[in-house]
């Protein structure tokens, strides 16, 4: 070994010591207290940490002659060889920084996933790459634990790991298998019934969904490989496969099988790996993206299916949601092989299956080698001396039973409960029988495969296109079963009538980036599908390395604010709304969700998780409006009031009542002679959600208003009386309206948006379960037809939002008349939230109100030319912060000064004064 | 063993592949990662190893690693003899 030699080795040794040192330090000063350093490290400190230890493995290995070998084998290879190397490195690298972009800039799943995990995927893959072989699995391990420790933090992390080993431990006990066995099943049912709170337990409730991802089907795969493998497995190994790095960040995990993961590990060269998973991760990347289009274009509410094709429409995106499960399953394998592991592809197009056997055998694939590993074939052999097809038969059930019953068992340690519904019974027995069905028959008539490319055969791609669209229709019509919360609500789906659909997919551009998006999906890229093509084709790499990387940048280019401009609307708007990271919270109560979107909306199942993943702070320090000491319920359908004269830090700004129950500064019950006075009606956006006194758009348009009148000669002031109350909804302004009116106001704004009509829905609803009789004779009258308290819920919700645009505006025509009768002036104001671009619905609304007696102001372009994101109160907090409240105040006065007749409109006084 | 090779490799050509080009059946050419092995395919396989050869599969051996290509079933058949 040259001086040389000697001087890079330690040289890497050295700097990577003084990285640890430095990480080292970090943590000592933090957990003294000293240059206000934190003693809980994050991603940049571990950063450092990781490189540290990449660079001290490294220069260890180099210590070694035989390192140094290669390392001069490959300077004296000839200089081609040598470039292709080069450039392989970079453009992997390059494909490394354009997928994380793709990640950040699109928001993918959650702030942790897209701020800590991929970060540390790609950035520790990279530093993996540097770490000598024989120690890469100990470091993935160890970046596995740094991913847990990210997101988990103190004292959850250490639980998690700790309960984790304890359970791989419980495996190898030395003692007889099957009593090994029944300790692991002792170790899970200690763990249920703490799962269901029996037990006390030191960490939280976001632990289980992820401790239960990683164990509740490894742990069986585990022991079924554990009593026949041929070569034991070492520790670091058995801990690396229970522990996979992106698992902390998706609940809903494929099973991956033991015996695949230690067999795939760098079985062949490492560049075809990574490049593999680069092309998994950009393709489920997209499919996440499909799935926003889908879920926000193409899905409709059940309430809202009123027609054939709306009911077609409904079926068809129910199923194609399932993408999200696809795209999901794609990013996290695709991460794996980013660290040599060369596992198989999880989803064979599923949508593409032309037969029910074919869509078992391309959906969740993973699924169905775990069902065949460890039911099919142990049961088939046992019972094949009874003959093939009754084996057959037989074994085939009973996987879709164990289907059946281990979906509960996922659901009960991702969600906390067990989902035995008709409809899923009806779902996995149906299929059953039709796999069955459908076996017997390729077991009679076979199947064609084929090794090489056939000519096209017109003929049999008609028949091929034929039972493919048979296929997918029948599954929709199964997974529409399967997605039901009751069977009551999936025959309530049936009751249509006509063809005319209710809403709008959006149009030519979402159709186009749909398509778009679903060609890219397709593509083969360098052919990884796991086919046999392109195994030894040395042009494969280059090949999917430049498709890949010319899709991302394309991707990335769609997203940029100078080529939507280009574009223009509405096809700026519709890329726009990709862009966004989550389900619509409002959405998120209205649609029709299933098995797949309850256990992958971590939202809705585990409050304490989600916390953890949009690192939001704790239920506690962002409360709602009712749990305040500045709200009281009041028992009848207004369900909630400001208490007068309350005054409370809310969620770090401060709020004031006045004594007349509002959101605002004090003002005299009686308008002042001269004063121009407004009442503005509405919901949490115009309370003024989390601004601070002062900054709500009511408050900077009082004074912009009120100064400007000054100004004239003569002019009085100007007033903007604030009477919005946090969730409320038309019925519910009705109700006060009176109380609004006692204040003589010139003009009464009231603040509308897009989901005012079926919230009216929610709220008669909601208020009906807790007893709350729906007050208005009209409304009443309307619930009490559409059968409530005499029909289910779900059908009377189905009538009640048939029914909601007509009852909305009987509800606006009310409330104009009232406000007319009184002689003031009723305003419609649409009102934009910064967490989507105003629907196309915006329009016939408005003209809604206006035939119902409202002039109307449409504020739709308040946002126009700003990211939306840079509008919102906190990544997890739609209501819009002081930047929004501006521009809405900056338009509203706008639309005001160009409407005379608003602006120049008086009440006359009340009465007696 | 090459004549258990080809044994095997006719069956799998008669059965699964009619039609196929022998010749791009090669002894290490995927079967079960490609889905010409299906479980149906692989039970039937594994009961014409069972009756030609005289020997008898374990359940935990109808896998990839064992039947995966026709190299591996040709050690597998020779392992069990």
């Amino acid at each position: 070994m040259s001086a040389r030699q000697r001087y890079v080795a330690g040289g890497l040794q050295g700097a990577g010591t003084l990285a640890i040192l430095a990480f080292t330090g970090r943590l000592v000063l933090g957990a003294l207290g000293i240059a206000g350093a934190d003693a809980s490290p994050g991603l940049y400190e571990l950063a450092i940490l990781l490189a540290g230890i990449a660079l001290v493995l490294r220069g260890a290995a180099l210590r070694d002659e035989g390192a140094w070998a290669s390392v001069a084998a490959w300077w004296d290879a000839p200089a081609d060889v040598r470039r292709a190397t080069v450039v392989r490195l970079g453009t992997l690298g390059l494909e490394f920084a354009l997928l994380y972009l793709l990640i950040r800039v699109y928001e993918i799943e959650n702030p942790s996933f897209w701020t800590l995990i991929a970060p540390l995927l790609i950035g520790g893959a990279a530093l993996h790459a540097l770490v000598p072989r024989p120690h890469r699995l100990g470091y993935f391990l160890l970046l596995s634990f740094t991913a847990i420790w990210l997101v988990f933090g103190y004292p959850d992390a250490p639980w998690l790991i700790t309960l984790g080993v304890t359970i791989v431990a419980a495996c190898h006990l030395p003692i007889p298998f099957g009593l090994r066995v029944a300790v692991v099943g002792g170790l899970g049912v200690a763990l249920a019934a703490a799962r269901v709170d029996l037990l006390p337990v030191p960490w939280s409730r976001a632990v289980w969904p992820i401790l239960g991802s990683m164990f509740m089907f490894r742990t069986i795969v585990y022991l079924y490989d554990l009593r026949n493998l041929k070569v034991p497995a070492s520790w670091t190994a058995r801990l690396a496969y229970f522990f996979l790095l992106p698992n902390v960040a998706f609940p809903l995990f494929p099973v991956v099988d033991f015996a695949a993961f230690r067999r795939t590990y760098y079985d062949t060269e490492a560049h075809r790996i990574l490049q593999r998973g680069v092309e998994w991760m950009f393709r489920g990347t997209l499919q996440l993206i499909l799935y926003r289009l889908v879920y926000q274009y193409l899905m409709i509410a059940q309430g809202d299916v009123r027609s054939w094709s709306d009911l077609a429409r409904f079926l068809v995106a129910n199923f194609l949601l399932y993408v999200r499960v696809s795209g999901q399953f794609h990013l996290i394998i695709g991460s794996l092989h980013l660290f040599g592991f060369h596992l198989p592809e999880t989803h064979r197009r599923p949508f593409f299956a032309s037969s029910f056997t074919d869509f078992w055998r391309r959906i969740n694939i993973y699924w169905k080698d775990f069902m065949t590993k460890v039911f099919y074939y142990p049961l088939h052999f046992r019972l094949k001396r009874y003959g093939e097809r009754t084996a057959m038969v037989v074994a085939t059930l009973a996987v879709f039973v164990m289907t059946w019953a281990l979906h509960s068992y996922q659901w009960f340690w991702l969600l906390g409960s067990f989902p035995v519904t008709a409809t899923d019974t009806l779902f996995w027995g149906t299929l059953a029988v039709l796999l069955v069905f459908n076996s017997l028959r390729e077991a009679r008539l076979g199947r064609a495969r084929t090794l090489t490319a056939k000519g096209f055969d017109a003929k049999a791609f008609a028949a091929r296109s034929f039972a493919t669209v048979g296929t997918f229709i029948a599954i929709c019509l199964l997974w529409s079963l399967w997605m039901s919360p009751t069977f009551g609500d999936w025959l309530a789906l049936w009751s249509v009538s006509g063809w005319a659909p209710s809403t709008t997919m959006g149009g030519l551009p979402v159709l186009s980036l749909g398509v778009l998006l679903t060609a890219a999906v397709l593509l083969p890229l360098s052919g990884s599908s796991g086919g046999l093509r392109g195994a030894k084709d040395p042009t494969v790499f280059t090949r999917g390395a430049t498709a890949t990387t010319l899709l991302m940048g394309g991707v990335l280019l769609l997203a940029l604010p100078k080529v939507g401009a280009v574009m223009g609307d509405p096809t700026a708007r519709v890329v726009a709304s990709l862009r966004s990271s989550q389900l619509n919270a409002r959405d998120v109560t209205q649609l029709q969700r299933g098995y797949y979107e309850d256990l992958m909306g971590v939202s809705r199942f585990n409050s304490q998780l989600w916390e953890v993943y949009m690192r939001r702070p704790p239920a506690a320090a962002w409360p709602r409006l009712e749990e305040t000491t500045a709200a009281h319920l009041t028992g009848d359908f207004r369900k909630v009031e400001l208490v007068p004269g309350a005054k409370i830090n809310f969620l770090g700004s401060i709020l004031t009542v006045n004594r007349w129950g509002m959101r605002d500064r004090d003002y005299e019950q009686v308008r002042p002679e001269g004063t121009r006075r407004y009442a503005l009606m509405g919901a949490s956006v115009e309370m003024g959600w989390g601004v601070g006194d002062g900054e709500a758009f009511e408050s900077l348009l009082e004074t912009s208003l009120d100064r400007e009148a000054r100004r004239a000669p003569g002019g009085g002031g100007v007033e903007v009386l604030n009477f919005s109350i946090g969730a409320f909804t038309v019925p519910q302004q009705l109700l006060i309206l009176d109380r609004v009116l006692d204040f003589s106001p010139d003009v009464v704004l009231l603040a509308a948006h897009e989901i005012d009509a079926r919230e009216s829905v929610n709220r008669i609803l909601d208020r009906a379960r807790e007893g709350v009789a729906v007050p208005l004779d009209s409304l009443a009258s309307a619930a009490r037809t559409a059968g409530l308290g005499s029909a289910p819920e779900p059908l009377v919700r189905k009538r009640l939002e048939e029914h909601k645009r007509e009852l909305l505006e009987w509800m606006y025509a009310r409330f104009a008349a009232q406000v007319r009768a009184r002689g003031a002036l009723p305003v419609w104001v649409f009102v934009p939230t910064p967490d989507r671009e105003p629907s196309q619905e915006v329009p016939s609304l408005a003209a809604l109100a206006r035939r119902a007696g409202f002039a109307v102001i449409d504020l739709s372009d308040a946002y126009r030319g700003v990211d939306l994101a840079s509008l919102q109160l906190t990544r997890f907090d739609y209501h819009p912060n002081t930047k929004g409240h501006r521009l809405i105040a900056d338009a509203l006065e706008r639309a005001l000064r160009a409407d005379p007749a608003i602006m120049s409109h008086r009440a006359p006084p009340a009465p007696g004064h | 063993m090459e004549d258990t090779q080809r044994i095997v490799k006719d069956f799998i050509l008669a059965q699964f592949l009619p039609g196929e080009d022998p010749a791009a059946l090669e002894p290490t050419t995927p079967l079960v990662t490609s889905a010409i092995l299906d479980s149906l395919a692989t039970m039937r396989l594994v009961s014409f190893l069972e009756e030609r050869f005289g020997i008898q599969v374990e359940a935990h051996e109808a896998s990839v690693d064992n039947l995966n290509t026709l190299d591996l079933i040709t050690a597998l058949v020779r392992s069990k003899r």
